[in-house]
């Protein structure tokens, strides 16, 4: 029987706020063990909650971003349970009136189009962190408790892994690139939990397990795989699914039944009396909206169909806006500095930003985002690239130009001479140089003769070494064929 | 309405709140009859009660829809904060009512998140 | 020099004329605190004499050299041990806090310090302000000094007997369903609950998170309106604080009644009040008629449901607003081998047996499948409440009865029948579910010797009328009562 997968998600996502979500702690990762904290987000007698508006903003931004409809009043709501990384015994959450409902999510997963619809957006505080030694007493730290987080519950839509994996990149994609989390899921930026279910015969629901605890795509993955791989070894036994709540174990590859009673699952629900209702105005929401930027996946469209850029170059700048910004802008440029091409000038510039600066950024140590601008404005690069384009440097001599050029600001002219860059072209000098590696090679030069033609790639390549890269390789190329042509006799 | 034993036992778990068997029986009697003579707040908004509760709007800070989990408030403006940092506890004032503390941390008997 | 021989303005006018020295006042309440050492338990925790003193010393000072003092400069409080105050601990009267100390103070403490009030200590309170009569206390009762015999009423049965037997000029107490009123009657003093929000709760231990006010207590209606006002006011640290301007409350004590319409609910001087408090209440309404108001019957059916609609509500917020109470981050740990344990023991141990019931009551209420029957229904009840109630301030400005059915009772009489304890709220009740003000005034004593409390409600925000009225009643009953003197046991 064919069994297929269900698939929902909850995501949640730190808001890049400065502070947390009901005090004026500061909302940084890591420190000493409880520096970030005071009387209200350790929930010490007395203390109360006070929203962080930023928070709001940033949960409005990203309802927009997907299309959910927000709600002019939304209430938080106690949800109880006892835990030591809880310290009030309830968290402050969304129930009944979240700030967001409905949106959702088209991606594109192997070839076909696929809609992911949510049923609700709400922000809630976070919890502390506990820190677990067999054998020995756990820890707890509460630097992360309060942390503004959003929440995202999809609906259970997803039909494949594939697609839940490409749906976990997107909408992670389109938090980040609204500015509403840092997205870095090393750091716990952003978590999934997910549920899933085989559906029977003739789409007959099948009981969902939920799976917390996955902190990278890989792990989603893996996870589904193991789960779904589990609940048809159970199906085709002849078993039931019982409803459970498992945790995954990245290095083990395994999922847990998590610690839980049957009790722990009354929540006890009801309004927070300590905080008044959340207004979202509509001025305020068109306000807001004016914050979304253009969404990955229109930026993606865009520089495919106005660029002329590939699918996966297209997806990798379209990544971050501010790629997407600094691309348009090179290519602008690039046409006053002489690359006449029009149609060249997105993917030349567009293979430039992929390749030569991500891999200086990453020699460097530096992000993407602290190489563009002030250290290498587009025009900069642009004007590289067009000078690369009309000859007057080779690759390698470009590639290097690039480091100078980031390095300093002197004008890329002054810097071609000062490194010796510019490409060689002068049949004169060139000849020179021909002459002597000819010399040095006797038996290269006789074979090529002979008719073993590969070897004018050998000779032209210690032909660029001797200048340093900076000949040009047709040039080289065609001495090379005429010096052995000339004494062919 | 009678509140059984076992009902006071499931509410005393979810409380986390350990109580033996005397303590148990003796408090489910005390809920039957408290919740006994509370039974009666129902009658207010059943049938024949409209007309005398009339909600208005001003009324309530959290808006006027009847819904059960909206609670009446003192009129005021919606209340936030701006997004800046403050001052914070040093660990050590964090951790000096804590009863048992490890590391700079609060400390609690052993347990993996895992374990049933 | 005993505190009780004076009125709060003559304490003030004796101050400024320096005829009374701070020095004097703290005296007197030290030396009334040791003369009821053993009989009337009305403080947990007293602050080190040698510092009041000094800082008696300092204020007397600070007048002798001109500088300008605060409203309450060198008066001695005594503020409710549910209040946080750095330095002096917090126990809420409870195991569970027996040696916790707050690293901050409530806001209206610092407001108190700010106009130069001295905190004499902490006062002995039902433990978590759960009760009426002040014996659910980790420390014992408090002891009512008119009658040591009976309670001095509950949840700030300290605060009350303090003022009453001279051991501070004014006290901080705080009122979720009567807490305030109610002692204030049994006692012969005044206490005020404000309009939900008027004060800061931030510091407030909480109890019921939409019901609790802190109020103050004096021997005088002009005493209470000029600490309420120093207290008052919006709180950036507590989203539920209105951001309204301080009202005029100390002005309105002397304006008088004339034209003021009073309503008189029937069910308040029905069968269930004892005829000698419904002599002494309906002999201060005849004196408010005189002195220019008029008086007429009101309905208010819905009221019938307040003590049902209260105490379901206010347990279900309890039991939430006390999960914090778990052994990790402060409070009363037991011995507990695994983690639940440390929950289960720290909270069966570190509780009372009142309290304890109260979180059943509430997490019962709130639990699944009884939550629509209880919790759900005493919320349309209090909406209706509400409705019907503020409803009534367009046909009158204050509304007038007793604050409690009975003078103080002996102790032990009712601690063993909760219901009967509980039923007894039926008059304070209504203003904590409907955010309206209330204040508790002396209107005589009985002929068996033991102070009445007539109660005044207005509508929210309205507190100038209420001390418009307390003023009159206090004016045409004679002024402040001062029970009888008691030697030495």
């Amino acid at each position: 029987m064919t069994r297929t997968p269900v698939i929902g998600f909850e995501v949640h996502a730190q808001l890049a706020t400065r502070s947390k979500i009901f005090c004026s702690c500061a909302n940084i990762v890591g420190g000493e063990p409880n520096t970030r904290v005071c009387p209200v987000c350790l929930g010490l007698p007395g203390a109360l909650p006070v929203l962080n508006d930023r928070a709001v903003e940033l949960g409005i931004v990203a309802a927009l971003a997907v299309d959910a409809t927000v709600a002019d009043r939304s209430s938080f709501a106690r949800k109880s349970y006892f835990y030591p990384d809880l310290p009030k015994g309830y968290q402050i959450t969304q129930d009944t009136r979240p700030l967001a409902t409905g949106g959702g999510l088209d991606v594109e997963s192997n070839g076909r189009a696929v809609r992911v619809g949510f049923s609700q957006l709400h922000i809630e505080e976070d919890a502390g962190k506990m820190l677990h030694r067999p054998g020995r007493s756990s820890l707890v730290d509460m630097n992360r408790c309060g942390v503004p987080l959003l929440e995202i519950v999809t609906l259970p839509e997803l039909t494949s892994i594939d697609d839940a994996v490409v749906f976990a990149e997107e909408i992670r994609r389109i938090l980040v690139s609204c500015g509403v989390t840092s997205g870095r899921m090393h750091e716990g930026g952003i978590r999934f939990d997910t549920n899933v279910s085989l559906a029977g015969e003739g789409g007959a629901p099948g009981t969902p397990c939920e799976i917390k605890n996955l902190n990278s795509f890989r792990s989603i993955r893996r996870a589904l795989e193991h789960e779904i791989d589990r609940q048809r070894a159970v199906l085709d036994g002849g078993g039931r699914i019982a409803h459970q709540t498992l945790l995954w174990d990245e290095r083990e590859g395994e999922a847990h039944p998590m610690r839980s009673k049957e009790e722990a699952s009354d929540y006890r629900y009801f309004r927070e009396p300590d905080l008044p209702d959340i207004i979202a105005s509509s001025e305020r929401i068109e306000e807001l909206r004016a914050l979304v930027p253009e969404l990955p996946g229109a930026a993606r469209a865009r520089l495919r169909d106005e660029h002329g850029l590939a699918a996966e170059v297209a997806g990798i700048i379209a990544d971050d806006r501010r790629e997407v910004a600094y691309f348009e802008e090179a290519v602008k440029a690039v046409g006053s500095f002489g690359f006449d091409d029009p149609v060249e000038r997105g993917p030349a510039c567009a293979r430039w930003l992929v390749g030569p600066l991500r891999g200086l950024a990453h020699a460097r140590g530096l992000a993407m985002e602290d190489l563009l601008g002030p250290r290498l404005p587009a025009a900069r690069l642009a004007e590289l690239i067009a000078l690369r384009a009309r000859g007057r440097l080779t690759e390698t001599a470009a590639k290097e130009l690039l480091g100078h050029a980031v390095d300093s600001r002197a004008p890329l002219t002054d810097l071609i001479e000062q490194f010796g860059l510019r490409q060689l072209s002068d049949e004169d000098e060139l000849s020179t140089v021909v002459a002597s590696v000819l010399d040095a090679h006797p038996e290269e030069l006789a074979r090529l003769r002979r008719g073993e033609d590969k070897l004018i790639r050998f000779l032209t390549g210690q032909v660029m070494k001797k200048t340093g890269g900076r000949a040009n390789p047709r040039i080289v190329g065609e001495l090379i064929r005429a010096a052995a042509k000339r004494e062919d006799s | 309405m009678a509140v059984s034993i076992d009902e006071a036992r499931r509410a005393a778990r979810l409380a986390r709140l350990a109580l033996d068997d005397g303590e148990l029986e003796m408090l489910a009697a005390d809920l039957s009859a408290v919740l006994g003579h509370f039974e009666s707040v129902a009658e207010l908004t059943s049938a024949g009660a409209e007309g005398r509760c009339v909600t208005t709007p001003e009324l309530f800070a959290s808006g006027s829809d009847r819904r059960s989990d909206s609670v009446p408030g003192p009129r005021h403006d919606v209340v936030v904060r701006q997004d800046a940092v403050g001052v914070m506890l040093t660990a050590e004032e964090a951790l000096r009512n804590a009863p048992e503390s490890e590391d700079g941390q609060f400390s609690v008997p052993g347990f993996l998140p895992d374990e049933p | 020099m005993r505190l009780t021989d004076h009125t709060f303005r003559e304490i003030v006018r004796g101050l400024e004329s320096r005829e009374l020295s701070s020095r004097d006042l703290v005296g007197a309440a030290l030396e009334a605190i040791h003369s009821h050492t053993d009989t009337l338990n009305t403080f947990i925790r007293i602050a080190d004499p040698e510092q009041l003193i000094g800082m008696a010393r300092a204020v007397d000072d600070a007048r002798a050299r001109g500088d300008v003092l605060g409203p309450l400069a060198g008066i001695p409080v005594a503020v409710k041990d549910n209040i946080a105050t750095r330095g002096l601990g917090t126990t809420c009267a409870s195991r569970m806090l027996e040696s916790f100390d707050p690293p901050y103070d409530a806001t209206a403490v610092t407001r108190l310090g700010a106009a130069g009030g001295i905190v004499i200590g902490k006062t002995n309170m039902d433990e978590f302000a759960m009760g009426s009569s002040n014996e659910h206390s980790f420390y014992g009762p408090a002891r009512n000094p008119w009658d040591v015999g009976r309670v001095p009423g509950g949840s700030s049965g300290g605060s009350a007997a303090a003022v009453a037997a001279g051991e501070a000029v004014l006290a901080l107490g705080s009122d979720t369903g009567g807490s305030v009123r109610q002692p204030a009657g049994f006692c012969g003093v005044v206490g005020v609950k404000p309009t939900y929000g008027r004060i800061s709760r931030y510091g407030l231990i909480a109890f019921a998170s939409s019901f609790d006010q802190i109020g103050p207590l004096a021997r005088d209606v002009e005493g209470a309106a000029v600490l309420l006002e120093v207290i008052a006011g919006a709180d950036h640290a507590d989203a539920t604080s209105l951001r309204m301007a301080v009202p005029e409350c100390v002005t309105a004590v002397t304006r008088g009644v004339a034209g003021l319409r009073l309503g008189v609910p029937e069910r308040f001087l029905g069968p269930d009040v004892d005829s000698d408090v419904r002599e002494r209440v309906e002999l201060a309404v005849t004196r408010l008629e005189r002195a220019g108001a008029t008086v007429r019957s009101l309905a208010l059916p819905s009221l019938s449901h307040a003590v049902a609609a209260y105490y379901l509500i206010a347990d279900a917020e309890a039991s939430a607003n006390l999960a914090r109470y778990d052994g990790v981050g402060f409070g009363y740990r037991a011995a507990a081998a695994d983690l639940d344990g440390v929950f289960e023991r720290s909270r069966g141990e570190g509780f009372g047996l009142e309290v304890k019931r109260r979180i059943m009551l509430g997490t019962y209420a709130l639990s699944a499948g009884y939550r629509d029957r209880y919790y759900a229904s005493a919320q349309e009840a209090r909406r209706c409440i509400t409705s019907e109630l503020l409803g009534a301030f367009d046909e009158v400005d204050g509304i007038v009865g007793p604050v409690s059915p009975t003078v103080a009772f002996g102790l032990g009489e009712r601690v063993s029948d909760p219901l009967a304890m509980y039923l007894s709220d039926i008059f304070t009740v209504p203003a904590n579910l409907t955010g309206a003000a209330a204040i508790s005034v002396p209107c005589g004593t009985t002929s068996g010797g033991l102070p009445v409390g007539i109660q005044v409600i207005v509508d929210r925000f309205n507190e100038p009328t209420m001390f418009a009225v307390a003023g009159e009643i206090e004016r045409a009953s004679g002024g402040p009562l001062v029970p009888p003197t008691r030697g030495a046991a």
